[in-house]
C-alpha cells in the first residue's frame, strides 16, 4: 500500500490517467457535438481508427507529425461525411449507419495497412510529437509532470475542450446547433438550414474523433497497428452521457475512466493475490455507479437520432 | 422409355456411388480450418499460425481455410461454421478457445477439434508446449542480468499458456539470482498497443528491468516502453532479436507455425489423438533464438546447458 501513496506513484498513476483519457477526451468531444445537433455518434469507435490509420500514412509519407495530424483529421471527416450522407441526408437509421462505419473502417484500415506498411508495419517508428517541460511549472511537485510535461497533443485537447464549450454556449452558431438539435422544425422555420448545421457538426466531429486516433499514434505508440482504437469510441460514447451532453462534463467523464484505468493497472501489481479481472472491472464499474448516482436521468438533447424532413409536418 | 421413379431412384444412386468411389476418402479431400482471434500480420502467434497452416496447406496439398480477429463471443459459431461445412479438422488459436472448441466438439463428434495452447480438456486435442520451460530459461537469463531484481509480465488473459510460462519464468528467475518479485499484469485487450505500453511503464516505474510480453499486437508497445526506458525485454513467442535487437535480452521460440503444421499432418493421418500433445523444448516447434551479445559468455553457456538437458527430457525444475 505505501507504494501508491508516495508523491512519485501518485504523479505516475495521474500521468498515465491523462495519457489513457486523451483519445476518449477527443471523442467525446466529437460525441457531444453531433448529439448535440441531432445526430447519433456510434461511429466515434471508427473514427478513431481512422484518424489513426490516416496519422500513420501522414506521417509515414511526408516524415512529419504535422502532416499526420492533417491527414488525420482528413480520414476521420470522410468517415464523418459517410455518416452526414447517410444519416442526415437519406435518413438512414443512425445508429445502424454507425455500426456500419465502425465495421467498415476496421476492415478498410486493416487492408490499407498491410498494403502501405506491409511486414514493417509493427516494428516502424513514425515521428511523433514527445513530451516537453514548461520551465518552471513542470517542477511543481506531484500535479508539476502531469499538467506541464506532456506532447502538443494535451494541450491541443485541453484547447479543443474549451473551443467546443466556447462555440456551444457562447456563440450564435453554437446556439443554432443545439436548436437544431432540440427542435428541428422550429430552428427550420426560424430560417436555420437543419441539414447544413448537421453536416458541418458531424464533419467537424470526425475531425475532432480522428484526432483521438492521432494521438495514438503520433504520440503514444508511433506506429499505427490494426484495431488500435481497441473500444475506445464505446467508452467515450458512454462518457457523452455521462458528462451530460456538455464537452466539460465529458471530458471529466473521460478522466475519471482514463484514471481508474490507471488505478486499475496499478492495484493489479500490488495487489497480485487479488484476482486480476476484479481490478479489470473497475472503469466499468464506476461508469455504473456514476451513471445510476450521479446523474440521475440524463435528458438527451430532445431530436437526437431523428431524421428530418420538412415535409413530414 | 418410361422413367419410373425407381429406375431413376437406382439410376441417381449408381451414379452418386461411381463419383463417390472414384474420389479419394482422405488425404486430398481433408480439410482443415484455423480460426484466429487476432490479425495475420500481428508478426506474432496469429501471423504464425496462419503460416502454419499455409505450410500444411503446401506439402499435404489439403484444402484449408481462416477466420481472422473472431471474438470470445463468436468463437462457437465460427468453429461449428467449419465444421458443418464438412470440415474434418477445426483449430482454435489459442487456449481462450478451450471451452468453446468443448462444445463444438460436442456438437460435431465426427470433426477434429484442436486448440493450440489449450487447457488440457476431454474430447479436444489441445496443441501444447511444455511451458515452463521455455519460461525457466528466459527467467533464468533474466535474473543473471537484473540489476534491481524485478521483473514484470504482460499479458491480456489469464490463459494457462501464460500462467506456466509465468511459474516457469518465477522459477528461473530465483534460480538466476534475481532477488526480488516478478509481478504479473494483465490488460484484457490482445491487440491495444497502448494499454500494452502504459502497463509496462508502470512496471518499469515500479522498479522491473525485464519485461516479459506475452500478446499479439500489444507486444510492440511492451518493447517500445523498454527501448525508452533502456530496460531488456523477452520474446517468448518470436525472437525479438530480430525485430528489436536493441531490447531483446533472449528470446525463445514457440514456433507455432511448425505446430500447428505438424498438428494438421497427425491430425490428417489420424495420428492426433483427442488428449494433450506437447513439444518440449529444443524440439523442431520450440527452441532459444537470439541472446543478446551483453550476455556473458558463461551465462549463455549455462542456459544452453539448461536447454539441453529439457531437449533430453531429463531437466528436473
Amino acid at each position: 500500500m505505501e507504494s501508491l501513496l508516495n508523491p512519485q506513484a501518485i504523479t505516475e498513476i495521474l500521468t498515465t490517467s491523462l495519457r489513457l483519457s486523451v483519445p476518449l477526451v477527443f471523442a467525446a468531444l466529437a460525441g457531444v457535438l453531433s448529439e448535440r445537433s441531432g445526430v447519433f455518434n456510434i461511429a466515434l469507435e471508427g473514427k478513431i481508427l481512422a484518424g489513426a490509420f490516416g496519422a500513420a500514412v501522414g506521417a509515414f509519407f511526408m516524415n512529419d507529425p504535422y502532416s499526420g495530424l492533417v491527414v488525420g483529421m482528413l480520414f476521420g471527416m470522410l468517415a464523418g461525411s459517410i455518416l452526414a450522407v447517410l444519416g442526415v441526408t437519406f435518413g438512414v437509421n443512425q445508429i445502424v449507419t454507425g455500426i456500419a462505419i465502425n465495421i467498415f473502417v476496421l476492415g478498410i484500415t486493416a487492408f490499407l495497412s498491410r498494403i502501405v506498411f506491409g511486414a514493417q508495419a509493427n516494428t516502424l517508428r513514425l515521428p511523433g510529437f514527445k513530451a516537453f517541460d514548461f520551465p518552471g511549472l513542470s517542477s511543481i511537485p506531484i500535479i508539476g509532470p502531469v499538467l506541464f510535461g506532456q506532447d502538443l497533443m494535451v494541450y491541443l485537447m485541453f484547447a479543443c475542450v474549451g473551443l467546443v464549450y466556447f462555440f456551444l454556449y457562447l456563440t450564435p452558431w453554437g446556439l443554432a446547433v443545439r436548436a437544431v438539435g432540440e427542435n428541428p422544425a422550429a430552428a427550420d422555420s426560424a430560417g436555420l438550414s437543419v441539414p447544413k448545421l448537421r453536416y458541418g457538426c458531424v464533419i467537424a466531429a470526425g475531425a475532432l474523433a480522428a484526432l483521438g486516433g492521432c494521438y495514438l499514434v503520433l504520440a503514444q505508440v508511433f506506429l499505427f497497428s490494426e484495431h488500435m482504437s481497441a473500444g475506445k469510441g464505446f467508452i467515450a460514447l458512454a462518457a457523452v452521457i455521462l458528462g451530460r451532453w456538455n464537452p466539460v462534463g465529458a471530458m471529466c467523464a473521460c478522466l475519471l475512466f482514463g484514471f481508474f484505468d490507471a488505478l486499475q493497472l496499478r492495484l493489479q501489481f500490488n495487489y497480485q493475490e487479488v484476482p486480476h479481472q476484479f481490478f479489470l472491472m473497475l472503469p466499468y464499474l464506476i461508469s455504473i455507479l456514476a451513471l445510476v448516482g450521479l446523474v440521475g436521468k440524463p435528458r438527451p438533447p430532445s431530436a437526437v437520432g431523428r431524421h428530418y424532413r420538412r415535409e413530414a409536418k | 422409355m418410361i422413367i419410373s421413379r425407381r429406375n431413376l431412384l437406382i439410376a441417381t444412386s449408381v451414379v452418386a456411388g461411381a463419383g463417390a468411389m472414384g474420389r479419394p476418402v482422405f488425404a486430398a479431400d481433408f480439410k482443415a480450418a484455423a480460426v484466429l482471434p487476432g490479425s495475420i500480420t500481428d508478426q506474432a502467434f496469429n501471423q504464425v499460425v496462419y503460416e502454419g497452416l499455409e505450410a500444411a496447406k503446401s506439402k499435404l496439398g489439403i484444402e484449408v481455410a481462416f477466420s481472422e480477429k473472431v471474438k470470445q463471443a463468436d468463437q462457437v459459431s465460427a468453429m461449428s461454421d467449419y465444421a458443418r461445412r464438412g470440415y474434418n479438422m477445426v483449430i482454435g488459436a489459442g487456449g481462450e478457445f478451450t471451452a468453446a472448441a468443448q462444445r463444438v466438439a460436442k456438437q460435431h463428434p465426427e470433426v477434429l477439434v484442436a486448440v493450440i495452447n489449450g487447457a488440457p480438456t476431454e474430447g479436444i486435442a489441445t496443441v501444447n508446449y511444455n511451458n515452463p520451460q521455455f519460461g525457466y530459461v528466459l527467467g533464468y537469463i533474466g535474473g543473471k542480468m537484473t540489476k534491481s531484481g524485478k521483473a514484470g509480465m504482460v499479458c491480456a488473459q489469464e490463459i494457462k499458456a501464460f500462467v506456466d510460462i509465468a511459474a516457469g519464468f518465477k522459477k528461473g528467475w530465483a534460480k538466476g539470482g534475481g532477488s526480488g518479485e516478478v509481478t504479473l499484469t494483465y490488460t484484457d485487450d490482445w491487440d491495444d498497443v497502448a494499454k500494452a505500453k502504459e502497463a509496462t511503464l508502470n512496471l518499469i516505474n515500479q522498479g522491473a528491468d525485464v519485461v516479459v510480453p506475452y500478446l499479439d499486437n500489444g507486444i510492440v508497445g511492451v518493447v517500445q516502453a523498454a527501448e525508452e526506458k533502456g530496460v531488456w525485454a523477452t520474446g517468448v513467442i518470436t525472437d525479438l532479436g530480430k525485430s528489436s535487437p536493441k531490447a531483446n535480452l533472449a528470446s525463445t521460440v514457440l514456433d507455432f507455425a511448425a505446430a500447428t503444421a505438424t498438428a494438421i499432418e497427425l491430425g490428417m493421418k489420424g495420428e492426433l489423438a483427442r488428449e494433450d500433445y506437447k513439444f518440449a523444448m529444443g524440439s523442431a516447434a520450440g527452441y532459444m533464438g537470439t541472446i543478446n551479445d551483453a550476455v556473458p559468455a558463461d551465462v549463455k553457456a549455462e542456459a544452453m546447458a539448461i536447454v539441453d538437458q529439457m531437449t533430453a527430457g531429463t531437466f528436473e525444475m
